[in-house]
């Protein structure tokens, strides 16, 4: 069976990692959403006809309500930013866990996974820093200046990089998709070569960021096809799923529609909206996990195992030596 | 030829500023400016000319004799001048007037409040603003338009120039990398005086010179800027050589006559007015032609006219007779940011001798009559309106004439040509045919001729050529049926360039530009929207040709109150949308994510670093890791599953412009006294429409069973089918629309109040619904005791309506309370005005027949309450609806608005209300705030629910896309 679908099936498999990430996600996402309850619910209140304004909000309560509104979206805005930090952080913590986990052969333990957070949260928020600075690298080769003066000044001979000198908005419409493309291409590698990292810290429990980070690195050069194939199909399939799950909301969301002055609540159709908006996180959580199971199953055949005594950290320590029953086995012996 | 150039220029130059020293410069009417205003202008004006009076070497006493020859001409009226020597002389241009007249017609002025003169301005708009002149506006006066006919012959030669090539022209940068052309004219002009007074001078637009720099009254009222760009290259000029007076005793040349003139905005440095004499009067009813040769530089386009590349859009590139109105003199106005055009009706015959490159590639208005290629040059001659459209008989008994000519052309376009057909259109909008022949009558004709639309688009917009074609035929359709056919044989609509959009979006008599970008969606009305606007002006300005610079309300917002009603007819609401690497997804973001400093760090967009000031970088540096891109912002935020649905109602869009400024000017305003261009576009456009759309709610309430919007459509019928190839003025407009609409003079404070006025107006539902407890304690027993009542109650056999103290007055309640026993158990309508007569004040009282029945046992103590806020007082409908399903409706007149700010309702029911809602079906789009206007027993219980939802998503999707940079 193909790499990418047995670390779906991996993944799906441990819905103490992705339930738990999800949990914390939706706990997070769950601050702004009340706050817009609370403002709709007392904008709404008893001045609307039931159902008028439950597919969309109308260019007059839109226009009445300019100012709420708008204080509202900057109150979410300001929280999101905060929700963000702590989303990143779920994110460093989380990463560990999944591996922990996706290396566990008991797959439901709620517990690895919070061991495993813990035990790579340090060295794997250095690696996010370190991914931050090459966002910002890539940022700046094809989304700051340098790609102005090199692409658009003196490649396509644009005064001071002004799009208006063009010959037509197709050019300009082309290069704009090229300069997306690889920004996006960018940070994906950036993204990808931090699993990868992630993953081989883990398997050779390294605790330096710039090895690990410099072996990933020529480990991509050296295995493209390897290490991006199962990416790249997971990715595919990742966004073949969404889209028919954006079809289907949209869809659902329709059903919304015309039931002003209708003995409809609309209840049917809102409850298929959130079980669908629901299974649309879940779903990216889970293909999450399935990249680290691929960068696991990829690593496990690519990255020489570490040349250490597996014994070494075994032996001594609270509890006196403990000695592994078996390679691969995490119960181990006392004495 | 720049030597000679320059001195003419100077020459002139220095005759401006005599003028503005002397006492009696002249404005459009003849200004009588303060010697001090002239001093003062003479010192700025010889500031900025003092390099250029070496190359005039003109003596002193040439500039003295122009001073006494104009001042001659302008002699102000006696006694007209103002405390302190202020001018206040509406002095008409001499000859046709005794000064008699003058005042006259001055004193028959009507008694409007004068406005204050705007002392200072933020956008420069009043800034230097000239002291009054001469009659501000026409006020109410009827008819105050020309009638005068301006024929044109041109003949044009265009050369091109690009970077590279030796020998640029004449105000070229050689190194600002644009390819630009120049323009050598001449024309032949032949002007008829209609009017009743003589004329002894002639009065020409130049407006290709509000390009020229960056002092224009153009450029420095629109804060440099145009349409966005600061306009710091490609500039261009109209500069004219000779103006001779053809008659029969051969030309006659008045170029030493020509002056350039700043009326309305006192700016030397402007110069796209001026003027020149007259060897003899033209007398009413004599026409006279002139001939003008003019060179110019096409300036790259930044607002309306220009080139770009080789693309060129060329509007007002010629120089072009103002407008002389009867009692008025001449009305020209310099090119101000704020404002449009005014020419008189007429006829162009016109050459263009081109370079090759633009052969089958030149459009303009009007037909394409002649094209020769020969060598490297393509001549092409245009006629407009075209010989099938002046032999054409129009609806109005008028000759089809226009009022401007404007050329494009682009070797890149690609021309595709529809045809519209009435029949067409009728089957697929069979009501509204159906409806318009029920407002307008039988005698109306209201089929339509065929138009031919050429759509001239870019090639990568190809694909949007047939929704150009639809946009302008469904103009076609619903401006013909609504308002008299479209009199021309041809339509031409223009997609500008890449990097000339600022030439989109503009009118001219058989022709227009739109303007698209790649992969717009017609459900999100682009470029429909601006097509059917565009379309829309060949009805008004194009052919309804108001003065655009005192009236800009006339056509831009009628028109805009007319193309939203298209919209929503032919395509209903329009779909906000996000946009990802220039490809629209459906929907709308709720909820920004992360904003301010901290918002930029947290959501790892930009961690400012400390300033390195002392490794010689000024600049603060940051590390940006996070940027906004098409593709990952559409993978960030799975737009499919996190955007929600937001369609807008173009009618409501126009109130929403509106509510921007809704209070600061009044809409019959110059837009050049408007308080800002905020405060200019918000009256002209938005709040016009606003008012017109508003219309048929006050005609409804006010005349029972009147058909408000059916009288709407039939003033702007009369108003449309009178004032064709006119121009009318706001009086004008008024006057002819209500008697179309069958409006009486009780109607007039509507357009005192909402077009002269700044008033507002919100009503403020308020409803109380509780049922009724049980009577406890002592009550009258109607013997002069008590009776104790323990909770059961009491019906009478006979129950008197019980009078309570009328509210909001302090005054007991009338003894004409309804006296409808066994309908009332215990109701008051304190303040009702119902059935008021228009325009008068009712008397409070109630419509017994409507007043909510009252059952024997009520279970329900109802009080409805609406206050008004503003100061507008408009008649508005209240309807109550009941569980039961019956309905009560009431109207607030106007009337008893003005005497109250209030009105309530109290009564008992046994049914519950349902609904209470007031102007139930939102007619009102003046409402400032329509969240209050309804009560509604039912809550939406799951609305909010629903909206929360889809913020937590959005948050959800984009808190999973950062989490996934920690890991």
């Amino acid at each position: 069976m193909p790499l990418f679908l047995t670390s779906l099936g991996a993944a799906a498999r441990r819905p103490a990692a992705w339930g738990t990430i999800l949990i914390g996600q939706m706990a997070l996402a769950l601050l702004p959403a009340l706050l817009a309850y609370r403002w709709f619910d007392g904008a709404l209140d008893s001045s609307y006809l039931p159902g008028s304004q439950l597919f969309a909000l109308d260019t007059a309560f839109r226009t009445d309500h300019a100012e709420g509104w708008s204080q509202l979206t900057a109150s979410i805005a300001t929280v999101s930013g905060w929700l963000a930090f702590v989303a990143m952080m779920l994110g460093v913590f989380s990463s560990g866990g999944w591996l922990r986990l996706l290396l566990d052969p008991n797959p439901r333990s709620a517990r690895l996974f919070f061991a495993g957070g813990a035990r790579y949260f340090g060295r794997f928020l250095r690696l996010f820093l370190a991914v931050l600075l090459l966002m910002h690298v890539v940022g700046v080769l094809f989304k700051g200046g340098l790609w102005d003066a090199v692409v658009l000044e003196s490649w396509m001979g644009w005064p001071k990089g002004n799009s208006e000198f063009a010959d037509s908005e197709l050019t300009v419409v082309r290069l704009g998709w090229a300069q997306d493309a690889l920004y996006w291409g960018g940070i994906s590698m950036v993204l990808m070569w931090a699993m990868f990292t992630r993953t081989r810290m883990v398997l050779q429990n390294s605790r330096s960021v710039f090895v690990a980070g410099s072996a990933t690195f020529w480990l991509l050069l050296r295995h493209p096809i390897r290490t991006l194939r199962p990416m790249l199909l997971l990715m595919v399939v990742e966004t073949a799923l969404l889209l028919l799950l954006g079809y289907l909301l949209r869809w659902s969301q329709g059903g919304l529609d015309g039931l002003a002055g209708t003995d409809s609540t609309g209840r049917i159709a809102f409850l298929t909206l959130c079980l669908l908006s629901f299974a649309g996180l879940a779903l990216r959580e889970i293909l999450h996990g399935a990249r680290y199971a691929a960068a696991l199953g990829v690593s496990r055949r690519l990255v020489r195992p570490v040349g250490n005594d597996p014994w070494r950290d075994r032996v001594g320590g609270p509890g006196g030596p403990q000695y592994p029953l078996a390679d691969g086995d995490e119960f181990s012996v006392v004495m | 030829m720049k030597n000679k150039n320059l001195r003419a220029a100077s020459a002139r130059r220095v005759e401006a500023c005599a003028e503005l020293a002397s006492p009696a410069s002249g404005g459009f009417l003849g200004v009588w400016r303060s010697r001090a205003a002239g001093l003062l202008g003479l010192g700025a004006c010889l500031g900025t000319t003092l390099w250029t009076s070496a190359w005039a070497l003109q003596t002193p006493e040439t500039v003295l004799g122009g001073v006494q020859k104009q001042s001659a001409e302008t002699q102000p009226a006696e006694g007209q001048a103002g405390e302190g020597g202020a001018e206040v002389a509406p002095v008409t241009q001499a000859g046709a007037q005794t000064e008699d007249e003058e005042l006259d017609a001055a004193q028959a002025e009507p008694a409007r409040a004068p406005r204050p003169e705007p002392t200072a301005g933020p956008i420069g708009a009043t800034e230097g603003l000239a002291a009054p002149f001469g009659l501000e506006s026409v006020g109410r006066a009827l008819g105050a338009g020309s009638n005068n006919r301006a024929d044109y012959r041109i003949e044009a030669r265009l050369e091109a120039w690009a970077p590279g090539d030796a020998d640029p022209p004449v105000g070229v940068d050689p190194e600002d990398g644009l390819e630009r052309f120049t323009l050598d004219g001449r024309l032949e002009l032949e002007f008829q005086n209609r009017g009743p007074d003589r004329i002894e001078e002639l009065w020409f637009h130049a407006y290709l010179n509000a390009y020229s720099n960056d002092r224009s009254t153009h450029l420095v009222a629109a804060n440099g800027k145009l349409r966005g760009v600061r306009m710091q290259d490609g500039w261009g000029y109209l500069d004219v050589r000779a103006v001779r007076i053809l008659g029969d005793d051969g030309p006659v040349d008045v170029t030493e006559s020509l002056r350039y003139e700043h009326p309305t905005v006192d700016n030397p440095d402007d110069r796209t007015v001026f003027r020149v004499d007259l060897p003899e009067p033209l007398a009413p009813g004599e026409a006279v032609t002139v001939e003008l040769e003019w060179d110019s530089l096409l300036p790259r386009v930044r607002r309306r006219t220009g080139t770009k590349g080789d693309f060129m859009l060329l509007s007002h590139w010629f120089p072009k007779l103002a407008v002389h109105e009867p009692g008025r003199g001449w009305n020209a106005h310099p090119f101000h940011a704020f404002t449009e055009f005014y020419a008189d009706f007429g006829t162009y015959d016109v050459t263009l001798d081109m370079p090759v490159e633009y052969a089958d590639s030149v459009f303009a208005t009007g037909r394409r009559v002649n094209e020769v290629v020969g060598g490297d040059r393509v001549e092409v001659r245009f006629q407009a309106p075209s010989a099938a459209d002046r032999a054409r008989a129009d609806v109005s008994g008028r000759e089809p004439v226009l009022h401007d000519f404007a050329l494009t052309a682009d070797p890149d376009y690609v021309a595709k040509s529809f045809t519209f057909r009435y029949a067409d259109w009728a089957a697929r909008f069979p009501e509204e045919v159906e409806r318009a022949a029920q407002i307008f009558g039988e005698d109306v004709q209201l089929e339509l001729p065929d138009v031919i639309v050429e759509v001239l688009v870019q090639p990568e917009h190809e694909v949007q050529a047939e929704r150009h074609y639809e946009a302008a035929a469904a103009a076609l359709f619903f401006y013909g049926l609504w308002y008299g056919p479209y009199p021309f044989e041809r339509l031409t609509v223009v997609d500008p360039a890449w990097g000339a959009s600022a030439a989109g979006g503009m009118e001219y008599p058989t022709l227009f530009t739109s303007g698209t970008r790649m992969f717009t969606k017609d459900w999100m009305h682009r470029p429909e929207g601006v097509t059917v606007h565009e379309a829309g002006h060949q009805w008004f300005q194009g052919i309804v040709a108001n003065n655009e610079f005192e009236t800009a309300w006339m056509d831009e917002g009628l028109n805009s109150f007319t193309d939203s009603e298209v919209l929503h007819r032919w395509l209903g609401p329009s779909w906000s949308a996000e946009w990802y690497s220039g490809l629209p997804m459906r929907g709308r973001r709720l909820a920004g994510f992360g904003s301010g400093v901290s918002g930029r760090l947290f959501t790892a967009r930009e961690f400012r670093l400390p300033k390195l000031g002392w490794m010689g970088i000024d600049s603060r540096p940051s590390l940006r890791p996070v940027r906004s891109s098409g593709f990952l912002d559409w993978w960030r935020e799975q737009p499919l599953l996190s955007l929600a649905p937001e369609r807008t109602d173009p009618r409501w869009s126009d109130r929403r412009s509106y509510l921007g400024s809704p209070d600061r000017d009044d809409i019959d305003r110059w837009a050049v006294h408007a308080l800002d261009r905020s405060s200019h576009y918000t009256n002209t456009y938005a709040r016009t429409a606003t008012v017109m759309r508003s219309l048929p709610a006050v005609i409804s309430a006010s005349v029972p069973g009147a058909d408000g919007d059916a009288a709407v459509r039939r003033g702007m019928r009369e108003y449309t089918t009178e004032w064709r190839f006119r121009h009318p003025y706001p009086q004008d407009f008024f006057d002819t629309f209500s008697r179309g609409a069958g409006l009486g003079p009780e109607f007039e404070w509507f357009f005192e109040d909402l077009f002269r006025g700044t008033g507002t107006i919100d009503w403020a539902l308020s409803v109380q619904q509780n049922r009724l407890s049980k009577e406890r304690g002592l009550f009258p027993d109607g013997s002069g005791g008590f009776e104790l009542r323990t909770g059961e109650r009491v019906e009478t056999d006979a129950p008197e309506p019980e009078i309570v103290a009328a509210e909001g007055s302090g005054e007991p309640a009338a003894d004409d309370s309804p006296e409808a026993p066994g309908q009332v158990a215990k109701s008051e309508v304190a303040e009702t005005a119902l059935d008021e007569t228009p325009g008068t004040d009712a008397e409070l009282t109630e419509l017994p027949s409507l007043a909510p029945q009252a059952p024997p046992e009520a279970k329900y103590d109802i009080e409805i309450s609406v206050r008004r806020a503003g100061s507008l007082a408009l008649p508005v409908p209240i309807r109550l609806e009941f569980e039961d399903g019956s309905v009560q409706e009431y109207v607030w007149s106007r009337s008893d608005q003005l005497e109250r700010r209030w009105w309530r309702l109290r009564f008992e029911s046994a049914e519950p209300l349902r609904s209470v809602q007031v102007d139930p079906d939102a007619g009102y789009f003046l409402e400032t705030d329509r969240s209050n206007n309804g009560w509604f027993s039912d809550t939406d219980e799951v609305a909010p629910l629903r909206w929360a939802e889809r913020v937590f998503t959005q948050v959800s999707h984009r808190l999973h896309w950062q989490k996934g940079l920690g890991g």
